[in-house]
């Protein structure tokens, strides 16, 4: 077939005819936006416009910051190089594991000085982030509307007066906390706290502290713990931390920490692995950390390794691999039960690993885990729904190889298939088999491909047979693809089931846990210093049900909300959310259930842009004060989100930051970065409301810690009443090592956490070689063990298919899977990996029938690998690597509908209701006339797939008014080029089968996942 | 005269253009002008689509086009390392050379109106370090050569479309076999 370039602007080289014309037109909004005078670096802005100016010096050890990236959630250590106080490069951390691979990396031993000629890597973003710092646009001063919400008419405000306006605010719910959640009405009513109530009608909700809301978008460890400190035990709040990770992938978190016993990430140990499943994972583009995995991927290929990405678009990671199948949205489950079907029926699961019972058991194979696949289900009880495990005297039952039933643990292998049991009691493995045999591979097979030509039968029992070919070496990356889905989490449920039939956790070439990190804020060892909740006199201990659910189950958790409204609820709970619900606050807040806000605190946090579906109602609910009386937001840009607010309060960008990131498990070795501002100069003798950050654009650029402390002083001088955690005596005194220690301010804070990581890793010699080397990480002999065959850093535990236990963390404590009820159908959940429809809204009713048509399709987007979240599009070397985000469609889908590449288009949603919208058209208040079709053989058929980071209509793309200080009126105008392409999100379904007032976004009611790819749409030509 | 050169392996390029902004960082090249680019090469249809990556930047040819061409003698092979280099005192930016590299790798800056392009960080060389594009490649598939066989190597294994070596003997030669010819953290020539 005919060759071609992809892109849409000719990349030269292969064809200079059209390089040269491309690259004489000077094309780009970005290119117009140089022109006319912006600031790409902190340099003259005409010597940066007119090119020519030789590069930076070469950086000597005193130009040289260690500190980590966060363009991407990757965590990478990069170093910045820093000219006369100005960041005018980002490199590698070469100590760092992100950076650098095994040949490469320097030993943490290695002396600064002796760094100063190895560099480690870091990606393209990470690059762009002399950018993101020199950001034009940036917020350098509070800002207090002077006009409606969302009128885009500010008043500039000094930092005093603007916590003075939150302090105000949340002051009189300060520590408005209940003894006892557990009363009844009329016992909470006689209580001595009973003005603390929100409702003593509904003891359950706790107290009224519960209303004030903290909502960071991205927020890094060490902050994390440091605002829970200050908001759960300081001011008592239950809503302490709401973050965003439901909208990334929470559901492959949940499903994790269910079958894994709360440990709720895997990775492959990818360059010792022979045969990879990238399986709705992009590791070249998306997956993080993207530089070490996409650097572990091509050596896994080098060394002859077979993979496949399964991923209904056309992926740069798809690009390598030596299979693509474009799966049908959604339907991944039915791929994996196909698989199962053919690994059980063909019995190439690794029969010895699933026998063995118990950690005890005689281990000839050297297994590290073992699984619940013998233990006996009795699906007789639990009312009939799904069964429990049978127990004998507190003990898991299993057939031995005598056909006796005994305890687990009395036995070294017990029997995965046995005929001997009665009819009810079936093994784990007989019922996951069940599941399987549910339909023909064939009919598996269908549903995963209705089109019968990419994934047949034959597809299936092959990909089976090739991943079942390499004993321990084959692996599955599982990420977002698979669990943004309303049927998420039993979907990766299903996939790992796979992982977990050749038991190649912890194997060397198998899935591993990770490396992780030394402990900022827990106290293992003497010396260190519980930082999370060792909180002075007037520690609080919120309890109550937080705004969004998570965490709680409907029936039990909020008896007198059941009594009153029965199933179903009137939004949905989530019990085994242990990530939160992004997606849920605001419109639970728009709902006032299960009760109302009375002040709302967002932290870089964009929620009208970030989460899908529901823009209007998002949007709608922060306009209107009697539902949000107070909004302040932290942030670093004019975001869609601080356009709505009342108070917005500038945040340094993360070059301009503490905090402490982890590596994800892609990484073997331990490893704890170390995140510290690049520019400006910080003053730790000054208390926090003393502001000591002293950054060279504006004073009133302060470290979050900082605003935190600030506020609470504050409040202190509003109520007279001590905010405990900092200050002179931010402990409580029962440790000694705490003895002496004061807490006034960020810096005081992150020097008792380098400390902590000092004693438990006992690698540096100081705190300042931390701070010297952008970190503490353990060298890469530490990746493996010595006997050859296992990582050093191990599960260990119990692998687990049917989930009739407690997992240890980040679930639900109250009840086990399948014994929790769905908040709406009142239905117990199913504790296997099953397949689940995902074209059903929350209260199960199949919406199929709105992707019929000629011109619908299904609706996907994608993160391109020059983008990481929304925020990338500031960067314009990122914004120019693609200027002209498309719509991608199948040339097939094209040609029927005559439509070509270049077309302006309308997206239409399929659903019809309040807050479902055609967007691109002319009538789209943001998006007019800027959806348009890239066609390309890169797409499933009946698919479209929309780039995300594009499609802000904000972010300082529109222009907006400033009264400054000295009463004058600015305008600041804004940059084009940040508006260009449209999002996904405004044209994902919306679920209208729950909630009062407002819908809900698409999402999944066991892990929490918002559903980004289950939406239909119509495609017409403008 | 020495000549160093480029070794780029195919099979380790994930087409993330990190190359592409490394040297716009490095450099600091106005927006549009790019030093290194990455080419997307299609090929089949669906679902059996295959696509190339192709990183690439001036070639620092045995016999440049673009110096032959350029009128005021501006372009000049430098002698310890054989890159060429672009004098941007003498460059009237006609852009013959623009045309005549078949590579084209010089790229015009419509602000200076002169034409500039890469110098293989010959800066970040002559101190020991590596070029930033090669740096900072994730998949490791960018390695620099010390001492280019242009006679063995110049254009070798090169992908369907570069252009013929036998023009003027570009300094880049391609890995796609799985071969390791060039080991990572292989020293810069001393000077």
């Amino acid at each position: 077939m005919a060759s071609k370039t992809s892109n849409e602007r000719p990349k030269s080289w292969l064809d200079p005819s059209l390089s040269r014309r491309a690259f004489l037109k000077s094309s780009s909004a970005l290119a117009a936006v140089a022109a006319a005078g912006t600031l790409f670096k902190a340099r003259p802005a005409e010597a940066v416009t007119t090119g020519g100016l030789p590069p930076d010096p070469i950086e000597q050890d005193a130009d040289i910051v260690y500190t980590a990236c966060l363009q991407c959630h990757g965590g990478c250590g990069i170093r910045a190089k820093v000219k006369d106080g100005v960041l005018v490069k980002i490199d590698g951390n070469p100590y760092h594991p992100n950076a650098a691979e095994v040949d490469h990396r320097l030993p943490y031993t290695t002396s600064r000085a002796d760094s100063i000629q190895t560099l480690g890597s870091v990606c393209l973003k990470g690059q762009a982030g002399v950018q993101t710092i020199n950001n034009p646009y940036r917020l350098l001063h509070p800002l207090k509307r002077a006009a409606g919400r969302g009128d885009g008419k500010w008043e500039v405000i000094s930092l005093n007066a603007a916590l003075d306006e939150v302090a105000r605010a949340i002051a009189p719910y300060f520590q408005k906390t209940v003894a006892d959640t557990s009363l009844t009405p009329a016992q909470a009513a006689a209580a001595a706290d009973a003005a603390n109530y929100i409702d003593t009608d509904f003891p359950e909700l706790g107290g009224k502290a519960n209303q004030v809301v903290f909502s960071p978008g991205r927020f890094e460890h060490g902050q994390k713990e440091f605002t829970d400190r200050l908001f759960k035990h300081g001011f008592g709040t239950v809503n302490y931390r709401h973050d965003h990770t439901s909208i990334c992938e929470t559901s492959h978190h949940v499903a994790h920490a269910l079958m894994y016993n709360g440990k709720d990430h895997l990775k492959p140990d990818i360059v010792n692995a022979e045969f990879c499943i990238a399986w709705g994972a992009n590791p070249l583009e998306a997956d993080f950390p993207m530089q070490a995995i996409s650097r572990k991927f091509m050596k896994f290929r080098k060394n002859g390794g077979e993979l496949v990405v399964i991923d209904p678009r056309f992926s740069n990671s798809a690009a390598v691999a030596d299979q693509w199948l474009p799966v049908q949205p959604g339907q991944d489950a039915a791929l994996a039960m196909g698989m199962i079907q053919s690994i059980i029926a063909n019995a190439r699961y690794d029969a010895a690993y699933l026998r063995r019972p118990h950690a005890g058991a005689a281990n000839p194979n050297s297994e590290t885990t073992f699984s619940d696949a013998t233990y006996i289900v009795d699906t007789t009880a639990n009312n009939g729904s799904g069964g429990l495990l049978l127990s004998g005297g507190g003990k898991q039952q299993v057939v031995n190889s005598g056909g006796t039933v005994v305890d687990f643990d009395t036995v070294d292998t017990a029997q995965l298939d046995p005929s001997t049991l009665p009819t009810g009691q079936m093994t784990v493995f007989q019922l996951l088999k069940q599941e399987a045999n549910k339909k023909t591979i064939a009919e598996w097979a269908h549903i995963a491909d209705p089109s019968d030509t990419v994934i047949t039968a034959a597809t299936i029992t092959d990909l089976a047979s090739r991943f079942t070919s390499h004993g321990k070496r084959a692996t599955i990356e599982i990420y977002r693809g698979v669990v943004q889905h309303t049927n998420g989490t039993y979907t990766a449920m299903a996939i790992l089931a796979l992982n977990n039939l050749i038991g190649n956790i912890d194997w060397k070439g198998g899935m591993a846990t990770g490396g992780g990190h030394w402990h900022e804020v827990d106290k293992k060892a003497a010396g260190m210093i519980n930082l999370k909740s060792d909180v002075g006199a007037g520690k609080q201990s919120p309890n109550g049900i937080p705004i969004t659910r998570v965490g709680k189950e409907y029936e039990s958790d909020a008896p007198n909300l059941f009594a009153a409204d029965g199933y179903p609820a009137k939004r949905p709970w989530f019990p085994f959310a242990g990530f939160g619900n992004y997606q849920e606050i605001i419109p639970s807040i728009g709902d006032a259930y299960p009760y109302a806000c009375k002040a709302l605190l967002t932290y870089w946090n964009n929620m009208p842009y970030s989460a899908p579906a529901i823009r209007d109602v998002v949007m709608e609910i922060l306009k209107d004060e009697s539902r949000v009386p107070f909004h302040v937001n932290f942030d670093y840009e004019m975001g869609e989100n601080a356009s709505l607010a009342d108070v917005v309060i500038p945040d340094g960008c993360y070059l301009e930051r503490f905090s402490t990131p982890h590596v994800a498990p892609s990484i073997l070795t331990k490893a704890s970065g170390f995140r510290q501002p690049v520019v400006g100069t910080y003053d730790q003798t000054k208390k926090a409301w003393e502001f000591p950050y002293s950054h060279p654009l504006s004073g009133d650029i302060q470290m979050i810690e900082d605003l935190m402390i600030a506020l609470a002083h504050k409040v202190e001088g509003i109520t007279g009443q001590t905010w405990p955690g900092f200050g002179a005596a931010p402990f409580s005194g029962s440790d000694p090592d705490t003895s002496g220690k004061t807490l006034y301010n960020a810096g005081d804070y992150y020097d008792l956490i380098l400390n902590n990581w000092m004693i438990e890793s006992g690698k540096p010699a100081s705190i300042q070689e931390i701070r010297d080397k952008g970190g503490v990480f353990e060298d890469d002999s530490g990746a493996y063990d010595a006997d050859g065959l296992h990582v050093a850093h191990r599960y260990g535990g119990q692998v687990h298919f049917f989930i009739d236990y407690k997992p240890h963390a980040h679930a639900y404590g109250g009840a086990t899977l399948v014994e929790t009820r769905d908040s709406l159908s009142g239905a117990n959940h199913t504790g296997l990996p099953t397949y689940v429809d995902p074209e059903q809204d929350i209260a199960g009713s199949s919406y199929a029938g709105e992707g019929s048509g000629t011109n619908v399709f299904k609706l996907l987007t994608f993160k391109p690998v020059m983008h990481a979240q929304g925020r990338t599009v500031i960067d314009p070397w990122l914004v120019d690597l693609m200027p002209d985000p498309m719509v991608q469609m199948n040339t097939a889908d094209a040609a029927a509908l005559g439509l070509k590449s270049g077309d302006k288009v309308k997206i239409t949603s399929t659903h019809t209701g309040p807050y479902s919208r055609t967007m691109g058209d002319a009538d789209d208040p943001f998006l007019a006339n800027r959806a348009h079709l890239q066609v390309t053989d890169g797409i499933r058929p009946g698919c479209i797939s929309i780039p995300h980071s594009y499609g802000h209509w904000q972010m300082s793309s529109q222009s907006r008014q400033v009264i400054l200080a000295s009463g004058v009126t600015q305008t600041v105008e804004g940059d084009a080029s940040r508006a260009a392409g449209v999002s996904s999100s405004p044209v994902t379904r919306l679920d209208t089968s729950v909630g009062i007032t407002y819908p809900a976004a698409p999402q999944d009611p066991v892990g929490g996942s918002v559903a980004f790819y289950d939406s239909f749409v119509t495609v017409e030509r403008l | 005269m020495a000549q160093i050169g480029w070794a780029i392996d195919l099979e380790r390029c994930t087409g993330c253009q990190t190359c592409t902004i490394a040297c716009k960082s490095e450099n600091n090249t106005p927006m549009g002008t790019n030093y290194r680019d990455v080419a997307f090469v299609d090929s089949g249809g669906y679902p059996l689509l295959q696509r190339l990556f192709v990183t690439m930047s001036c070639n620092h040819c045995e016999n440049p086009a673009c110096l032959a061409s350029c009128p005021v003698d501006a372009i000049t092979k430098e002698s310890t390392y054989g890159i060429v280099l672009i004098d941007q005192d003498k460059c009237i930016g006609c852009k013959y050379c623009v045309f005549a590299c078949p590579y084209g790798a010089p790229r015009y800056n419509g602000s200076t109106q002169k034409v500039e392009k890469c110098t293989f960080c010959i800066h970040r060389i002559e101190q020991g370090l590596f070029p930033a594009c090669e740096t900072s490649c994730i998949g490791r598939a960018i390695r620099h050569v010390v001492s280019f066989d242009t006679a063995a190597d110049s254009g070798r294994d090169a992908p369907t479309g570069f252009a013929d070596a036998g023009l003027t003997h570009p300094s880049t030669r391609f890995l796609h076999d799985g071969s390791e010819a060039v080991q990572p953290g292989d020293p810069v020539a001393a000077t």
